[in-house]
């Protein structure tokens, strides 16, 4: 379960800045629903199962942080550095994912449909098939 | 309604050091009266019969918001992005909009515009 509500979380990023400090965080299961989130440090977080649909994260540093089941429908990835995250069965559809590094992140059964990879880093994926 | 209150707004706005993000979040209906919100981030929040009369949204991100209803009379909007933003029933009257580019349908919808002398 997150450590932190939505409501928590919207409060702290009205004035968090440009690089919110969420570094290992517990956001699992959490509404984050297009919030921004834009240059976020979320290194190691847990966002398992949680909603960021429409989320903007562009920029964002997602290395090692666990995306099992998350959903990233028509989210913007553009930029983000997702190294070793753990994208299992996410949902990718629509999803921004322009010049993302995906190098050596678990993205096994994660659903791409009509996602933006173009110039996207995936070669070293773990289970990508394009 | 929205999600937080405008007290609790007020006090993390009034703690940002720089652009508030406020993207996709709920404030509608609030009270945001004469705030600062300049150059705030609020692609996609949920704006519907917001209050923004007075307020400064200059440079403000605006796309995909949900202004059904909402008030920016008098607002201060110059430089503000509006891509995508719904603007049914959101009254424009005597706000400063230098800068600011509308889609016919946006204008067509929205209350209070000036005539775009261009049409």
């Amino acid at each position: 379960m997150a450590e932190l509500t939505r409501k928590d979380l919207v409060l702290a990023l009205i004035s968090a800045g440009e690089h919110p400090r969420l570094r290992r965080v517990d956001l699992s299961g959490l509404d984050m629903r297009g919030l921004s989130l834009d240059g976020a440090d979320l290194t190691g977080a847990n966002l398992q199962g949680s909603n960021l649909t429409n989320a903007h994260l562009s920029g964002a540093i997602l290395q090692s942080a666990d995306l099992r089941g998350c959903i990233l429908e028509a989210a913007d990835l553009t930029g983000a550095n997702l190294e070793g995250a753990q994208l299992n069965g996410a949902v990718l559809v629509q999803t921004i994912c322009r010049n993302a590094d995906f190098s050596e992140s678990d993205v096994s059964d994660a659903n791409w449909k009509d996602a933006d990879l173009e110039g996207a880093h995936l070669e070293k994926a773990i289970g990508f098939k394009g | 309604m929205g999600e937080i209150t405008k007290k609790e707004l007020v006090l993390a706005v009034l703690a940002s050091r720089s652009a508030p993000r406020l993207a996709g979040v709920d404030l509608s209906g609030m009270n945001l009266r004469a705030l600062s919100l300049a150059s705030a981030d609020l692609r996609g929040a949920d704006l519907r019969s917001a209050d923004l009369t007075h307020t400064d949204l200059r440079s403000a991100r605006l796309d995909n918001a949900q202004l059904i209803g909402a008030s920016l009379r008098f607002s201060h909007l110059d430089n503000a992005s509006f891509n995508g933003a719904i603007t049914d029933g959101c009254d424009f009257s005597k706000a400063r909009i230098n800068g600011v580019s509308l889609s016919e349908t946006q204008r067509e919808r929205a209350l209070g515009l000036p005539v775009d002398p261009a049409s």
